[in-house]
């Protein structure tokens, strides 16, 4: 009844005009602007989003024209063709170009495969282009579809759209349940206003929905959201032509982090140098990104194009990490970890499986040598694979305020070194080093430059980054290591808390040069005061059987690159690769596994005590966090689903149907019991034979069915009913004599709950 | 005085000693036996008279001529035994042939008001639409007013006064159809039919050779009827059961020409208390309406405009569509 009395009248008809199919192309709007607001932010972060709403528009603008004139096959080809057309041009763009369709269509495979299941848009190659080949086909079909009212479909081709960019992990939580909601509004209203039936009746679809939006959100999770995604060919990822799939990293800036006092590795050394494990070269604005495939360790790599210093390192990991941490840039590899050992695209090493405790390599790295005076004159003659990988590049939606800041403390600087020096100098000078931040929204760099007082070295070497790029001059992100404590000559012992992200900027004709705009004593001093705790506090795994009772000294407290280029602490990294699968050197990607989150100088880690105990966030308090938002939307769609589902099964019309027969419930005035127990009785009577007729009487319904078998209790029940509610009340104990022998009725009839209660 | 009747119908103003339901119930049920030992195949018809009778109602039986009518009537009479009257309404039948006349008595020198056949408990009004309106009127007038007026002088109608009045379908065009106004006044209307084979057979069986309405004795008396209406009177109607009258009459006022007026709506809850009575109970269900409303209801529909077919299909719809809470 209630739900065909919905459906009658003038539903959806508000001042003549049909709103149902207004809100319908509402909610297909709403999908739509989910997943382009992805890709527009896919596109923004590499640069270049400029093209992405023309191109949707015009899509759009096509669905309208072609709506009405061409049929829905012609369309769904049309799609079909834009699409590939799409790809096709990603392809064109990317270093294989349209050859790989021939050559490596496994790969090509192995890549969407990789794709689906968590690896990020963001990880490929030109990126923006992606972005702008797959937007057209989505918006044109389900565009098309709304217009012609099938809405279903309609939502289909957005809802796929949409679930290819929840499962490669770009689209957030928020966007996902917009695009959802948008996709049940359409179904719902759509189906609305096309059988002018209830909205009940979309309890399908919105399960349909539900179940996708949860299935892909589990899908990232389960394939491995951050940067396991699961490759199909063995070594995909590597420099295939494509280049599509690159085995990448991502770092996300955190807020407040601790210190752990664990070693983590120690190196034997002629020379204190950082102890680089990962470079970034693409950035967000929230977080860094590696892009470029890896290819496996096969000999040497190229070192640095200008004058170097050979440096060997014998490294032996004490706490088992996904690293292989080395001083810029690693020539070299021997030992236990070269087997497992892969090269990046920027010339660091990585490992594919994590190195145990005890496990040892040697390192040959050269270090940059050039003076500062050199590096003066470097030029900005930067090589093709320097320009070509993002290096310079920022995101679309960085505020103008940074390149105006930085422009203002380079002024009088003519060359990138001066400029570095100068914004590096500038970093120490101006702002606080702190473990102690919480984590501001929007762009780090901006932040860090116009609303944080104090950050640690993440901070620094973000804003440096972004500051150097404001100015075009190559630069990147680099994680690794401090050298550590000296506990011999030329043996360094390095523990999580000398973790440090610094600054790479490179230089025609001399490679990457490190610049660290920390201010090194803040840190240093808590560093070592978090050691001399966990030291007093008996934690296991302080100290090496060299390094325990030796005094705090650290190896190298100058950072600046305001001294001398030639003096000892300078390095300067060299990349120079003239081929795109052949790095020849670069930094050690990949940071260990306790610190890959971060890459902040110093990590949290589960063992040791970290940072002030008492200014842990919330260390006082001991009520539990509300839910967050995410936790409650989530709650209330995977509801919405469960109650459709239950609505579409009958589960609700049973379980009330259940509680309508068994439940007396609380007992009231005696007349009150009798027409609850007649009530049950009559939910009894008509799962047994049929209804009670509108205008039969409940005593001509029981006695019409005692023809049919019904005993006598049901016309006492009927009887007493009467009285009840027609005469002049019933006793307590009629009451009770009436729920009894419904009681008695439903139980006889229901053989399971029989079992249970007798 | 010596009319008893008159006596009676002065007592009985307001304060009758009601039976109890148990002994009402067994008198009625006595009664409608009893009639049943001479009218063969008619349970039901009986009823309603009854129900009317304890109602304190009126009866139309419309059928044709010769299929009990008259018998039904004298058998209730004589079961109550009560004062009994028939009047066979003709075209040149006058007013005062059924209240009666003023009559100068020689002896006397006075005016002597001589009763006219309307002063008895039971009277049957044979082919009433036979008469002319204005005589029709003077017994719809007796049978609202419970008195008659003649020359002034008002006089009062024995208690109980029931009225079964006939109503003959065949001769159509000698007849003076009753107005809707006056059939109103009909508590119920009534159709006895044809017996069938079976019960005709059983009729004829009891006929022939000596009518047993001779035989029939009574099984209570007027004071014992006057007794049980009183307790018809107290029987509980529940809210559940006026809105459900009420919902009943909604109905037909929305689905036929002419509903069922207030008046027909408290007709209908009088009759079904009766009935609730001669079923035992001192209150009424939605059975007892339901029994009622055919009989009640249907002659005061007009189904559709201009024409005069009752409402029986709209009750019965009504019956099937309202439901009953």
């Amino acid at each position: 009844m209630s739900t065909r009395s919905i459906g009658e009248g003038v539903p959806g008809v508000a001042d003549g005009i049909d709103v149902y199919p207004l809100l319908a192309l509402a909610g297909v709007l709403t999908l739509t602007g989910s997943y382009v607001a992805v890709l527009h932010d896919l596109a923004r972060v590499v640069g270049d989003s400029s093209m992405l709403v023309p191109v949707v528009a015009a899509s759009v603008v096509g669905a309208v024209a072609l709506s009405r004139s061409i049929g829905e096959r012609t369309a769904l080809w049309l799609g079909l063709v834009i699409a590939a057309l799409g790809y096709g041009y990603y392809l064109l763009v990317t270093p294989g170009g349209l050859g790989v369709l021939i050559t490596a269509t496994d790969r090509i495979i192995s890549d969407a495969v990789a794709l689906l299941t968590g690896y990020s848009v963001l990880r490929m190659t030109k990126a923006h282009i992606w972005s702008l080949g797959f937007a057209p086909a989505p918006v044109f079909l389900s565009w098309y579809l709304a217009l012609r009212r099938r809405w279903a479909l309609s939502v289909a081709a957005g809802g796929v759209a949409l679930l290819v960019l929840v499962l490669t992990g770009d689209a957030g939580i928020e966007v996902t349940l917009t695009g959802v909601v948008g996709a049940v509004v359409a179904v719902g209203f759509g189906e609305l206003s096309r059988r002018d039936g209830s909205i009940f009746e979309a309890d399908v679809l919105i399960v349909l929905v539900v179940l996708m939006a949860v299935v892909s959100l589990w899908a990232p999770a389960v394939g491995g959201d951050s940067g396991n995604p699961l490759f199909l060919v063995p070594g995909a990822g590597a420099s295939g032509p494509g280049g599509l799939a690159e085995s990448t990293d991502r770092m996300t800036i955190q807020g407040e982090t601790g210190l752990s006092p664990q070693v983590r590795f120690t190196v034997e050394s002629d020379r204190s140098e950082y102890w680089r494990v990962a470079t970034y070269n693409r950035f967000t604005g929230r977080e860094w990104i590696r892009s470029g495939t890896t290819s496996e360790y096969d000999g040497e790599l190229a070192g640095p194009p200008g004058p170097s210093e050979e440096v060997e390192q014998r490294v032996t990991v004490e706490t088992p990490m996904r690293a292989v941490p080395a001083a810029a840039s690693p020539v070299a590899l021997k030992g236990e970890a070269t087997s497992s050992a892969r090269v990046t695209d920027h010339g660091g090493l990585i490992t594919g499986e994590r190195l145990s405790e005890g496990t040892t390599y040697t390192v040959r790295s050269e270090v940059v040598t050039a003076s500062s005076g050199e590096l003066r004159i470097a030029g900005t003659d930067y090589p093709e694979f320097v320009t070509q990988r993002d290096y310079t590049q920022l995101p679309d939606d960085t505020p103008d305020r940074v390149g105006e800041r930085t422009a203002g403390i380079v002024e009088g600087a003519d060359n990138p070194y001066d400029k570095a020096v100068a914004i590096e100098q500038w970093l120490e000078r101006n702002k606080e080093y702190s473990l102690e931040v919480s984590r501001p929204d929007g762009n780090i760099a901006d932040a860090f430059l116009f609303e944080m007082d104090a950050g640690y070295c993440t901070y620094y070497a973000t804003a440096m980054t972004a500051m150097l790029r404001e100015e075009g001059i190559p630069a990147r992100m680099v994680t690794g290591y401090t050298p550590g404590q000296r506990v011999d000559d030329d043996e360094y012992v390095v523990r999580g808390l000398d973790a440090h992200a610094w600054v790479e900027v490179y230089f025609p004709d001399y490679g990457w040069v490190r610049f660290d705009p920390t201010p090194s004593d803040d840190r240093v001093s808590a560093e070592q005061s978090t050691v001399q705790q966990a030291r007093q506090d008996d934690i296991d795994g302080v100290d090496t059987a060299s390094s325990e009772g030796e005094p705090l000294t650290t190896t190298e407290t100058s950072t600046s690159r305001s001294s001398p280029v030639d003096s000892t602490s300078f390095n300067g990294t060299g990349a120079s690769t003239r081929s795109d699968n052949l790095p020849q050197l670069g930094g050690v990607d990949r940071a260990s596994e306790d610190d890959n989150t971060t890459g902040g100088d110093t990590v949290t880690s589960t063992t040791a005590t970290t940072g002030p105990d008492d200014e842990a966030p919330g260390s006082g308090g001991s009520l539990p966090d509300p839910p967050s938002p995410e936790t409650v939307g989530w709650s209330l769609l995977v509801g919405i689903g469960l109650a459709a589902g239950a609505h579409r099964t009958g589960v609700t019309e049973r379980t009330y149907g259940f509680v309508r027969l068994y439940w007396q419930g609380a007992r009231g005035t005696p007349e009150e019991d009798v027409e609850r127990a007649a009530e049950r009785l009559d939910t009894l009577l008509a799962k047994e034979y049929r209804e009670r007729r509108s205008g039969e009487t409940r005593r001509q319904y029981v006695t019409a069915l005692s023809l049919a078998g019904l005993d006598d209790r049901a016309d006492r029940v009927a009887r007493l009913h009467e009285r009840a509610r027609y005469g002049d009340g019933v006793s307590r104990e009629e009451a009770d004599e009436a729920v009894r022998l419904v009681d008695a009725l439903v139980r006889e009839r229901t053989p399971v709950v029989r079992r249970l209660v007798d | 005085m010596t009319d008893p009747h008159r006596t009676d119908a002065v007592d009985a103003d307001g304060d009758v000693d009601p039976l109890s339901v148990d002994e009402a119930a067994r008198t009625g049920n006595a009664v409608i036996d009893n009639v049943e030992e001479v009218i063969v195949g008619h349970h039901d018809e009986i009823e309603h008279v009854l129900t009317a009778l304890l109602a304190d109602g009126h009866v139309l039986v419309e059928d044709v001529p010769g299929v009990g009518k008259t018998m039904l009537a004298r058998a209730v009479s004589r079961s109550i035994d009560c004062s009994f009257n028939r009047v066979q309404f003709t075209p040149d039948l006058l007013p005062s042939d059924i209240t009666g006349v003023n009559v100068f008595n020689q002896k006397t020198r006075e005016f002597e008001f001589q009763r006219g056949p309307v002063f008895a408990n039971l009277v049957l009004g044979d082919e009433i639409n036979r008469a002319p309106p204005k005589t029709q009127s003077a017994l719809l007038e007796a049978m609202e007013e419970r008195q008659v007026t003649v020359d002034g002088e008002t006089r009062a109608l024995p208690d109980p006064f029931t009225v079964v009045a006939t109503q003959n379908t065949v001769e159509g065009n000698r007849t003076y159809e009753l107005p809707m106004a006056e059939v109103d006044r009909f508590m119920k209307k009534i159709r006895l039919g044809y017996p069938d084979h079976e019960e005709e057979t059983r009729m004829l069986d009891r006929v022939v050779g000596g009518h047993p309405i001779e035989d029939l004795t009574s099984v209570t008396n007027v004071g014992t009827v006057r007794r049980a209406r009183a307790t018809v009177s107290n029987v509980t109607v529940n809210e559940p059961i006026r809105a459900y009258a009420s919902r009943l009459s909604g109905y037909t006022r929305e689905n036929a020409a002419l509903g069922v007026s207030p008046r027909g709506t408290i007709a209908l809850l009088r009759a079904a208390q009766a009935r609730a009575v001669l079923d035992g109970r001192d209150y009424v269900i939605p059975d007892d309406v339901q029994a009622e409303a055919p009989t009640v209801l249907s002659h005061r529909i007009r189904a559709e405009s201009g024409t005069t077919a009752d409402g029986e299909p709209t009750v019965s719809k009504a019956l099937d569509t309202v439901p009953v809470e």
